[in-house]
């Protein structure tokens, strides 16, 4: 799947599929060391001032799409659980999204102090967040985006609807992925890596890195104008008559 | 005689004018999401308004410039960061570089959601042709019956080269300007 996306063989539908990332990532992450690549990631994740703690960490194991139940019985299903050996926080589960965000977010009105009931929240990382719970084990939820920084004002509403001011939840950029590799040279020379990395490049998932430059390319063409009566013809604001102006080829 | 290259030149140009809007996007996302952690709020989740899709106004349809506009504690205060990527050619002389503008503008008695704010994110070149210079200035409209006063600063566009430029070179000054007016914003 990670060459059909390399190849563009993929709708742009099917790109943006958050499923389909995760799957291609995770599937090339879980066959490298953890500690090369999965937990320098992973240790990225964070929320107002607190850090994913990965302490002791030493191997992981996955399991993609989990069934997960909440107290009340029904089912939520996060992208990824990771147990995690060896570490103060065994279990850490990752929401991942692409282009989309958070499903089922509670409005505006059901949020407010007054009505916000955590058993009934629709709150995907609330719902998540309550699953979790039941596991009855230290865990860490992580909201895995495509943002450039963090999604606040996300991951407040999803606080306010488990009524908790500090949870385990931290959010982690998929963009964080092209520093991890770039700090680790032994990790750059893996041609998985390198698929990775093009990839990332694929879906301009690379942080904010300042303005590229550009090159100026020499074009033989020009706008023309039709009619001599309006010599400035490309306006730059509203007139309106027609455009008096088209596009033609420069001879010679 | 045509140059064969002209068809590929022309779809690559608009890719890199493409690619030159999810770079500035990438930064305003960046000052969002660090504004928020103050305690802003955003205002309005447009980068911007005012362009056209209609043949007659071509020069329309692309943004001249994106903002991020927030809100504070006084209802009538707009506290932004914008990018100015290009204006009209009458500004030429002024406009010789894309310039991150930001700073904090203060409606008085009006609110801000109906008042026009079309000049906001360019103000910075057409209130007072400012210099990209990173210093502070302040403009008051106290002619107009309702009174506006404009506090900002811009920098080149270019020297932004990353996140810590971003934290350095705006957000850091604009949060020290507006905490120290709006203190109660934190938290």
């Amino acid at each position: 799947m990670l060459h059909a996306l390399l190849h563009g063989k993929l709708s742009r539908e099917q790109e943006n599929m958050e499923d389909m990332l995760t799957s291609c990532v995770f599937g090339v992450i879980k066959h490298l060391p953890a500690h090369r690549m999965l937990f320098p990631f992973l240790a990225q994740a964070q929320f107002d001032g607190r850090a994913l703690n990965l302490e002791g960490a030493s191997d992981a194991s996955y399991q993609f799409w989990p069934r997960l139940r909440d107290t009340d019985e029904s089912a939520c299903e996060p992208d990824l659980l990771l147990d995690v050996r060896g570490a103060a926080t065994p279990t850490i589960c990752v929401e991942a999204k692409y282009r989309s965000g958070k499903s089922g977010e509670d409005d505006a009105d059901a949020a407010t102090e007054d009505v916000a009931d955590e058993r009934h929240s629709a709150d995907q990382l609330a719902r998540q967040w309550r699953a979790l719970k039941q596991l009855k084990r230290p865990f860490a939820l992580v909201y895995l985006t495509a943002h450039c920084a963090c999604p606040v004002a996300e991951i407040r509403a999803s606080l306010k609807a488990i009524q908790q001011t500090s949870a385990p939840i931290f959010w982690l950029s998929w963009r964080a992925l092209v520093s991890v590799i770039a700090r680790d040279p032994w990790l750059s020379e893996q041609p998985l890596v390198q698929d990775l990395l093009a990839l990332l490049d694929r879906l301009e998932m690379r942080p904010f890195e300042g303005i590229s430059r550009f090159h100026r390319r020499p074009m033989n063409w020009a706008f023309t104008v039709r009619k001599k009566s309006n010599a400035g013809a490309f306006v730059w604001r509203a007139s309106n008559a027609a455009p008096d102006w088209s596009f033609r080829t420069r001879k010679g | 005689m045509d140059n064969p290259d002209d068809g590929k030149n022309l779809i690559q140009m608009l890719r890199d004018v493409r690619k030159y809007f999810g770079e500035v996007a990438k930064l305003l996302g960046v000052a969002e999401s660090s504004l928020e952690e103050h305690g802003l709020e955003l205002a309005e989740k447009s980068a911007y308004k005012y362009g056209s899709a209609l043949l007659s106004y071509p020069g329309d349809w692309l943004p001249y410039v994106v903002i991020r506009m927030f809100k504070v504690s006084q209802p009538g205060v707009r506290v932004f960061v914008s990018a100015i990527l290009d204006l009209y050619p009458e500004y030429d002389a002024v406009l010789t570089q894309p310039i991150v503008c930001s700073g904090w503008i203060d409606f008085g008695d009006q609110n801000p959601e109906d008042v026009t704010t079309y000049w906001v994110p360019s103000s910075h070149v057409r209130i007072g042709h400012h210099p990209a210079d990173g210093k502070w200035y302040t403009t008051r409209n106290t002619e107009s019956k309702h009174p506006i006063e404009l506090r900002a600063f811009g920098v080149p566009l270019t020297s932004i080269l990353g996140e810590p430029q971003l934290q350095s070179l705006v957000l850091q000054p604009l949060l020290k300007e507006v905490e120290s007016r709006w203190p109660r914003l934190q938290g």
